[in-house]
């Protein structure tokens, strides 16, 4: 586990999960091809396993080193229904993938086209490079406030509020969707200006 | 067993039926389906390719289904008869008489046999799948010589595609050709032709409950022709009892268009087939179990022949 200390001092938990070993533990040989749904659902409940016992505040990494291609259903299973669990049952941990190939990321693009076709949108963190940004379709408001949250990694409603020129309401709640879509953290602090909520990222 | 099952064990009726040539699956299909009709238990089936001077992987896994199918009707092995010295040699090198229910009593002499060098590294031979976790075992090694194939990076698109496209099929064969409980098997090969317009055809099928009946168990559709479901699972329909999945064939058409290829899907009595992102359906007259899929897809751009492997 790497323990990332963020920047005013509160600890965020940067958990890596590789999807080949939860492949090899779910019994699939090779891992470099991932496919069939019903194996998909076998590794996400290994990787839900696994993220249940992780610390709150945490974002969870999937990386997909060792993996060449997965197909659309595998993906789908192991990357967007991991984070629709998270956004149903676990409140205070965020998913993010990182290491994907061109196909693999191809078939989960797809994958969430389709998802949001039948009206279930999702959006997923991607760490590329190093630098962390997101797919999947968001409101332009909220794809504005979630880069800057990219480019600062924590900010409060109130800074927002002042970047942009809107009420504080209006920040304050364009950070909440973006928690509720699991895609940022948030933690509660209480000072002198009382209590408010500061949203972070890796 | 009762006395017509010990007169049939004993005194065997034969059933010749002809193949056709059936590159594609269309009337001529329904004309053997038709001829198979009245096949029995007991009976001895014999397929005569007097008409066939060369198979493509359509005709090969339709041949090969075929087989199957008769050898579970007539509880024996079927016989492949009159086969041209070159079609031998390839259902040869394909691995085609692996499979214990068909057989041939014709041989190829040794020098007609085709050997498994570099040269001939074209086809990936008729492979069997029936386990799940073999699934991304044998995906991998086809996916490997894929690689072998279209070594040049600016194909890797094209190698995914076609990968992706075997995942897809075969997944839905092993998972929804039959019912809970029962075994499921599928079969494909790949051949890559370089004469022409240079690109891999694909097929892959299975003998299992088809797409109509795989589809109502999760949707109350009654629909008089096969091709509606056929097209249906095409657009995303499927029948998987916990509401998840469809997007696999979805994922092969958009495949397909992409690469301006051409994609037949069929199952029942119905055919449907999508070449520039058009539909066009079939429904014929004879019932054939299970849904077989073909598909020919071309890379671009179009590599030059020094630069295949």
């Amino acid at each position: 586990m790497i323990s990332l200390k963020s920047s005013e001092g509160g600890r965020m938990n940067l958990q890596k999960l590789y999807i080949s070993a939860a492949a090899a533990e779910a019994g699939i040989n090779p891992t470099n091809v991932l496919t069939f749904r019903p194996l998909g659902k076998e590794v996400r409940d290994e990787l839900l396993n696994k993220i249940r016992l992780l610390p709150p505040g945490c974002v969870v990494d999937l990386d997909f080193t060792g993996v060449e291609i997965c197909d659309v259903s595998f993906v789908d299973e192991i990357v967007l229904e991991v984070q629709s669990y998270l956004i149903g049952k676990i409140p205070d941990k965020v998913i993010m993938i990182s290491n994907v190939s061109e196909a693999t990321l191809e078939n989960l693009k797809a994958a969430l086209a389709w998802r949001d076709q039948r009206g279930t949108r999702l959006q997923i963190l991607q760490s590329k490079d190093g630098v962390l940004t997101y797919i999947g379709k968001l409101e332009r408001n909220l794809d504005e406030t979630l880069k800057v949250l990219f480019a600062r990694k924590k900010i409060t409603a109130r800074e927002i509020a002042e970047l942009n020129g809107i009420a504080i309401n209006s920040a304050s709640n364009r950070l909440k969707k973006l928690y509720d879509h699991r895609l940022v953290l948030r933690e509660e602090i209480i000072d002198n200006s009382g209590k408010q909520h500061f949203y972070f990222l890796p | 067993m009762d006395i017509a099952e010990v007169r049939a064990m004993i005194w065997k009726e034969q059933k010749l039926v002809y193949f056709p040539p059936l590159n594609t699956w269309t009337q001529k299909t329904d004309e053997l389906f038709e001829a198979l009709s009245d096949l029995n238990f007991g009976q001895e089936l014999t397929i005569s390719l007097q008409y066939i001077s060369f198979l493509m992987p359509a005709g090969v896994i339709m041949l090969l289904l075929i087989a199957l199918e008769g050898s579970k009707i007539t509880k024996s092995a079927v016989k492949i008869a009159d086969i041209n010295k070159s079609v031998l040699s390839y259902l040869d090198r394909i691995d085609f008489f692996k499979f214990k229910f068909v057989y041939t009593l014709e041989e190829l002499p040794w020098w007609q046999k085709l050997k498994r060098s570099n040269n001939s590294r074209r086809v990936i031979e008729l492979t069997r799948l029936e386990c799940p976790r073999e699934i991304s075992s044998v995906i991998a090694k086809t996916r490997s010589i894929l690689k072998e194939w279209f070594p040049d990076s600016i194909y890797d698109d094209y190698c995914d595609s076609v990968t992706n496209i075997l995942m897809e099929i075969c997944g839905n064969s092993i998972e929804h050709s039959v019912l809970q409980g029962e075994v499921s098997e599928c079969y494909y090969i790949l051949q890559l032709y370089e004469q022409g317009e240079i690109g891999i055809s694909i097929s892959i099928g299975d003998i299992g409950i088809g797409i109509r009946k795989h589809i109502t168990q999760m949707h109350n559709i009654e629909k008089k022709f096969d091709s509606y479901y056929i097209e249906r699972a095409l657009l995303g329909v499927s029948g998987r009892l916990d509401g998840t999945g469809g997007m696999g064939l979805k994922r092969v058409r958009q495949i397909t268009d992409n690469y301006k290829g051409q994609l037949f899907l069929r199952s029942g009595k119905g055919v449907v087939k999508i070449e520039n992102s058009k539909f066009t359906s079939y429904d014929f007259l004879y019932h054939f179990p299970g849904t077989q899929c073909s598909i020919n897809l071309h890379p671009v751009p179009r590599p030059k022949l020094q630069n295949l492997y």
